[in-house]
């Protein structure tokens, strides 16, 4: 159930776990597109009007759920594709100027990372930040690690 | 000797645009005149039914010959040449005969009207080899100065090469890239895994075998070896690629574009967990086409990944810069930016990738970034 409750996530070591699409990986890299949101982001918004976006990326409160879990809910319950979990932290969030909001949206455990007010170029620059972080980390579940 | 114009069909399409031929389309116009020789020969058996075989010297005394390249897009000019044999009366009627019927197949098949009572159905086989090597967007008018058209293209191709064979395959050039899983050296026979995951099979020359081999010993490498092989695939009358045999072989960069771009191809509607567009092979063709002819080869090449809206990204990589390219397949038009992970310097523009000079800028900015 959808519930409206919205918290600024402030512990700094907390990890948000991020589920990464099969097509954002090529030769175990992935893309940075994999840590904007997608709607309304560059492609659409440079080349055709956008519809109702609202900038914010999806990630797990790494406190409320593990890794594998987040992974298997993804994967198993919500029938989506996930070639893994990486993961970011609070504080890296923060040094890109992102408020992180634990929004509980559909799951309790879930929470945005909130890109409005950014433009293109600031959107690229944090998420390519964030995904030179989330890299250096490592993958945090991956199918293959069992 | 006497040469008269026998032929001027119009060639069209991008390649032909400076008014020349390329040479592998030569394949195809020798094609014709054997074409043209059998049909003639028919017409004289056809007119002429108390004889069982064509006098001596019908056809020896006859040939065609391309003479010159006129304008419009390439027109060759296609000369009848005839020497005195012991052929009483002329050949060269039939062969005119022959160049008519041969149009008017062409011409029903455009009009969506019967054909196979024009010429014999094994005849119309010849036309595998008329028009192979025609690109999808190109055709070859027949007879451009006649009121009424008579193109052949690849499409009329297949429907004409169908409708005579019994085995219902057609033939085609193609290029094609994947994994080699398996070899059969001396028989010069290979299996090739294509990057969707199906596989075929297909014959090589000697000059090509140490580079199937090479593809064969990465087969099982984490980062599979791809191999680019070009030739003449054999079809199914489902459009299916069923078998090839190899003219020309490259191993490819482990981030070759084409092949990475092949794996986008079988994508269907909502491939991004129930959003994403699917891509369409001819604009994945035009992109793999243009990083060919306009990416400058010792730069390194980006990864690529598919976008859910059907647009293309690309990224690269360096010490202290990234790059990335958004590319809207439909517009040709790309977003492009680059930046210093260290300090404020970035860069910003649309690049239009229909013009050199865009690519152009794309290759300094990314040679700028290497050093």
């Amino acid at each position: 159930m959808e519930t409206t409750t919205e918290v600024l996530l402030e512990t700094q070591e907390t990890l948000l776990w991020r589920q990464i699409h099969p097509s954002f990986c090529q030769e175990n890299e992935v893309s940075s597109k994999a840590f904007q949101p997608l709607d309304g982001v560059v492609s659409s918004a440079a080349f055709r009007p956008s519809k109702d976006h609202d900038y914010k990326l999806s990630t797990s409160h790494g406190d409320l759920i593990s890794a594998e879990a987040c992974w298997e809910r993804h994967t198993q319950q919500l029938g989506r594709q996930s070639e893994g979990v990486l993961a970011l932290n609070v504080s890296e969030c923060k040094e890109q100027e992102l408020p992180v909001i634990h929004d509980q949206h559909n799951f309790e455990d879930h929470v945005s990372i909130d890109f409005r007010g950014n433009s293109r170029k600031g959107m690229e620059k944090k998420a390519s930040k964030l995904r030179y972080a989330a890299e250096q980390r490592g993958w945090q579940y991956i199918q293959d690690s069992e | 000797m006497s040469n008269q114009l026998f032929w001027a069909p119009r060639m069209k399409g991008s390649r032909f645009n400076a008014h020349t031929i390329p040479l592998d389309i030569l394949k195809d116009l020798a094609a014709l005149e054997s074409m043209v020789l059998d049909v003639a020969k028919w017409h004289y058996l056809e007119e002429n039914p108390d004889k069982q075989r064509t006098p001596n010297g019908f056809s020896s005394a006859v040939s065609l010959q391309l003479s010159t390249i006129e304008e419009g897009s390439a027109i060759p000019n296609i000369y009848l040449s005839t020497t005195p044999s012991l052929f009483p009366g002329s050949a060269e009627s039939y062969f005119f005969k022959a160049k008519e019927t041969i149009i008017s197949v062409v011409r029903a098949v455009n009009q969506g009207l019967p054909f196979s009572h024009l010429m014999p159905p094994s005849f119309l086989s010849g036309f595998d080899k008329i028009g192979r090597s025609l690109k999808p967007s190109e055709s070859i008018e027949l007879a451009p100065s006649e009121p009424q058209a008579a193109i052949l293209d690849q499409q009329v191709r297949h429907k004409l090469v169908l409708a005579a064979s019994k085995t219902q395959k057609y033939t085609e050039n193609i290029t094609v890239r994947g994994c080699i899983s398996r070899l059969h050296s001396d028989e010069n026979t290979f299996t090739l895994q294509l990057i969707n995951g199906r596989t075929i099979t297909g014959t090589y020359q000697p000059q090509h075998h140490d580079d199937i081999l090479t593809a064969l010993s990465g087969f099982k490498e984490v980062v599979q070896t791809k191999i680019k092989l070009q030739g003449i695939g054999t079809f199914n009358r489902f459009q299916r690629l069923q078998s090839m045999v190899v003219e020309h072989t490259s191993i490819l960069p482990s981030r070759d574009v084409g092949a990475r771009l092949d794996a986008f191809r079988a994508f269907k509607k909502g491939w991004f967990d129930g959003e994403g567009e699917p891509f369409k092979n001819a604009s994945l063709d035009w992109l793999t086409e243009a990083f060919d002819n306009f990416y400058l080869e010792d730069l390194p090449l980006p990864l690529i990944f598919p976008l859910p809206d059907g647009s293309i990204r690309t990224e690269w990589r360096f010490n202290d810069y990234e790059a990335s390219l958004e590319i809207d397949l439909r517009t040709k038009q790309a977003a492009w930016l680059w930046f210093s992970l260290s300090n404020d310097h970035d860069d910003e523009k649309n690049l239009n990738l229909i013009e050199t000079s865009d690519w152009a800028y794309l290759n300094k900015k990314i040679e700028e970034s290497m050093v």
